[in-house]
């Protein structure tokens, strides 16, 4: 740290107003006589531009104290701006940060000096010295731009802190170690800018990058990913039926049932929806939407009559998501009826609990079994069924 | 006292207008801007001196977060008063 002597304070302020240094002289004293003056009798003090000072008595002693002003710590402050407070992880120690700096020759950068806010030359011999450099530049430009020395930030502090100790010890050994004042030079006028903190910005751009990376490729694969299932599902799909309702048998039976409600006489509800289902659909779409609105009106006991007066014999697929109180479930409104699909099918079946996947097996008609789905006698009979068949295997096994 | 009232002062005590002892004031606060923020100090006699104090970047915990931040670097402006100013003060006070 050096400390401006008042004779440079004086030239400068001379400098900066294009006054004497005589009169930059007197407004200093005067300037420090009026502030010691109102900090006496006041108390208080702001000047704009430099703070704030307040008189402060602890016990016997009298000090003051100095809140700088928002514009000169900002203008103080300025060649940090740039950096914000980062977010380290638990385990992230400042040597760990060192270590780090001292490895990663990539983000080492050259010190970064502060330029002199004004630019102003600080003597008047300065200023000759600098038009006599600026004369001699317009006539010897550099043909090349010279490297730059790639230091880390600890060899740059060291050389400064060498430099300092060279230019020091003329003057430290002259005046006899009063050493209150010393020299000024070019490298002590700069304040370092850490690299670490700079690298760590640099990371976390690099960071930055490689997720927005990783995110377009995550919607890329995800897009790639839609488009095979659409592919695939396209040429599969009438391979896997997947509805596993009826055939296409059924729907053409359907068709025929259908013709029949029309010619029947029909009331109410079940006459709108046909009314509906008549003016919307096309041909191709009259089949599937009759054969859905067959599985959900399974519980219509009418319904249940139409089927039995087809002659077509309703199939259906044992598969592991597929059991026979599913179907039974589905063709006849209850679960309990599955014990009549096993009957139907008893020769090819065995044991209920095991039956074999893709086992294809005949939906009976309701009215074979007199199934009537909401009817206690017709679900009783069931049970007693099913328990039958049950208990006939559990001896067995 | 406010600053206005301080520059009047000042410019009855140089005998100069009030935009003399401003600019005057101002090329003072530049002074110690710019040694300021070289991290050096800028000493009047009698009075105090100001300083450019530099706090190296550092990692601090977040009282209400819990969590650890990297502080960028900082450089602090402090004015200590000298002894004569203090002397001065305390009779002042008495």
């Amino acid at each position: 740290m050096i400390t401006l002597p008042l004779p440079e304070i004086i030239i400068r302020l001379a400098g900066i107003n294009h006054c004497d240094t005589a009169f930059a002289e007197k407004f200093l004293s005067e300037f420090s006589t009026l502030m010691e003056r109102t900090l006496s009798t006041e108390g208080t003090l702001h000047i704009k531009g430099i703070g704030t000072f307040r008189r402060i008595e602890l016990g016997d002693e009298v000090t003051v104290a100095f809140a700088p002003d928002d514009s000169l710590a900002e203008a103080v402050n300025a060649p940090f701006a740039m950096f914000e407070p980062i977010e380290l992880d638990d385990d992230v120690t400042m040597e760990m940060l060192e270590e780090a700096g001292n490895g990663e020759n990539e983000y080492n950068q050259p010190e970064t000096e502060v330029p002199s806010q004004e630019g102003m030359p600080e003597t008047d011999t300065d200023i000759l010295q600098e038009e006599h450099a600026i004369g001699n530049d317009i006539h010897e430009l550099p043909t090349s731009i010279p490297p730059v020395p790639n230091h880390s930030h600890k060899t740059t502090t060291a050389e400064s802190a060498n430099e300092k100790s060279t230019s020091t010890t003329g003057p430290a050994t002259a005046s006899n170690g009063t050493a209150t004042t010393e020299v000024r030079t070019a490298a002590d006028a700069a304040v370092t800018v850490p690299v670490t903190h700079e690298r760590i910005i640099e990371k976390e751009r690099v960071v930055e990058v490689n997720r927005s990376h990783h995110t377009m490729n995550l919607v890329l694969t995800g897009f790639i990913a839609l488009l095979a299932g659409l592919l695939i599902g396209y040429f599969t799909y009438d391979k896997l039926n997947l509805n596993n309702v009826k055939s296409v048998n059924i729907s053409a039976d359907d068709v025929q049932v259908y013709h029949q409600q029309k010619e029947a006489p029909l009331s109410g509800q079940a006459m709108e929806t046909e009314k509906e289902t008549r003016t919307d659909l096309s041909a191709d779409s009259l089949l599937r939407a009759t054969a859905v609105k067959n599985v959900e009106n399974e519980t219509d006991t009418t319904k249940a009559n139409d089927i039995d007066a087809k002659t077509e014999v309703v199939t259906d697929t044992v598969r592991s998501n597929r059991f026979l109180t599913t179907m039974a479930q589905q063709h006849y409104g209850k679960k309990k009826f599955w014990v009549y699909i096993y009957l139907e099918n008893r020769d090819k079946l065995g044991n209920p609990d095991k039956i074999a996947a893709n086992t294809i097996v005949v939906i009976p008609p309701a009215s074979k079994y007199s199934i009537r789905p909401g009817d206690p006698a017709s679900e009783t009979d069931a049970e007693r069924q099913a328990s039958e068949i049950m208990s006939r295997y559990s001896k067995n096994n | 006292m406010d600053n206005r009232k301080f520059i009047e002062g000042l410019a009855k005590r140089l005998g100069c207008d009030n935009d003399t002892a401003m600019r005057l004031t101002e090329g003072f606060g530049v002074v110690v801007r710019e040694e300021c923020a070289k991290a050096n100090r800028v000493a009047i006699p009698g009075f105090g001196t100001f300083e450019g104090v530099k706090h190296e970047e550092e990692i601090t915990s977040d009282l209400t977060t819990g969590k650890r931040m990297l502080l960028p670097p900082s450089v602090e402006v402090r004015f200590v008063a000298g002894s004569m100013l203090k002397k001065k003060l305390k009779e002042g006070s008495l």
